[in-house]
């Protein structure tokens, strides 16, 4: 996932499907709308949103923790070079072999805006590590996360693909705010796409531009119907 | 061991950037500044070039480990042996073949992102 090109991301939705009205659409808050809708992610783990935090738990018994550890480790996996090799070994096996055991601290789920995850032992951890956080996430519910569940928290879905030219996206702002287009042109280093759709062009808004009238008020919210361009309708209308 | 923490990252705008090898999270400012605490060899903070080509805005996911070793979370993601700080969960990009080979040639473990 990568999250190739982050600022595009503000706008488009990925996947674009036919049918419209993703889930959520209308309940989600508005800062919701600002990130991208990724389904795949059970999780919804999203950059600068969920931040997983372990919390520092008696600094004084740091050695013997890491004793521990180092004999759990050895004990789980026969010898010690094993673990010192993790990133050598990248098979699916091994990765499995990472999955938490009941000795392994919890993941604990605290809603807020979002959602946060934090990893501690005890709910009363959880809660001490919220403390002085900007939004007061003491009332608000903290719940533990399965076992089985905590790996698919930290799992997201590559996405080396997108905004690959061709692709085709829905637009999430403005105008044209649900509508499918299709990316052009990829500016890596601008971290922009451009994009071709049909148009919305509101014609009367044209000639009023034109002729020097007042421009519409921004209460008078039209938003033109998409439409391929005729130069006819436009000559029509007295636009060249 | 008693690892010194990475930098923490001093803003979480557009000018984060994630280390392609170890993940470790900061902005391009503190890379350019300090290079990366896990991975010295890179030489960030003595070509800024450098900082550009082993590092990437485009990752998901970002996660603050306080104590690597005794993170479960740090061990899935296998960033246990590294120091505290705040980590990306993935990028998409492999490290360049020129700084994949100074990572053999230092020996230094190197895992490319997985392809799915
Ligand atoms: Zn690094």
């Amino acid at each position: 996932m990568g999250s190739k090109r982050r600022a595009a991301s503000h706008f488009f939705e990925l996947e674009a499907d036919v049918d419209s009205d993703e889930e959520g659409d209308e309940e989600e808050s508005e800062a919701e709308d600002d990130f991208i809708e990724d389904a795949g992610v059970d999780s919804d783990f999203v950059l600068r949103r969920r931040q997983v935090i372990h919390p520092q738990i008696g600094e004084e018994e740091e050695e013997e923790d890491i004793d521990e550890f180092e004999r759990r480790i050895e004990e789980r996996y026969g010898r010690k070079s094993r673990y010192e090799e993790e990133e050598e070994d990248e098979t699916e096996v091994f990765q499995q072999a990472l999955l938490p055991t009941a000795t392994d601290s919890k993941l604990w789920m605290v809603k807020c805006a979002n959602y946060i995850y934090i990893e501690a032992d005890k709910e009363s951890q959880v809660r001490e590590a919220c403390k002085g956080m900007r939004h007061s996430f003491l009332k608000n519910k903290i719940a533990m996360v399965p076992n089985k569940e905590m790996s698919a928290v930290l799992s997201v879905k590559n996405r080396e693909t997108e905004f690959s030219k061709d692709s085709w996206v829905r637009l999430k702002t403005g105008n044209y705010r649900g509508d499918l287009a299709q990316i052009v042109n990829v500016d890596d280093i601008r971290q922009r796409v451009t994009v071709k759709l049909i148009p919305r062009i509101d014609f009367q808004a044209l000639i009023n531009k034109f002729e020097g009238n007042k421009p519409l008020t921004v209460s008078n919210k039209f938003c033109p119907p998409p439409r391929f361009w005729s130069a006819t309708k436009a000559k029509a209308l007295g636009i060249q | 061991m008693g690892t010194q923490p990475a930098q923490i990252p001093t803003s979480f705008g557009h000018e984060l950037r994630a280390c392609l090898r170890c993940r470790l999270v900061k902005t391009y400012d503190q890379f350019r500044e300090s290079g990366c605490e896990n991975c010295p060899f890179f030489k960030m903070d003595e070509d800024h070039e450098r900082v550009v080509d082993c590092t990437t805005p485009n990752f998901t996911g970002v996660i603050s480990v306080m104590d690597p070793t005794r993170s479960w979370a740090a061990r899935w993601l296998r960033i246990a042996r590294y120091v505290p700080g705040c980590y990306t969960l993935a990028v998409s990009e492999a490290l360049p073949e020129d700084l994949q080979n100074l990572c053999e040639d230092e020996h230094i473990p190197y895992a490319p992102p997985k392809r799915i």
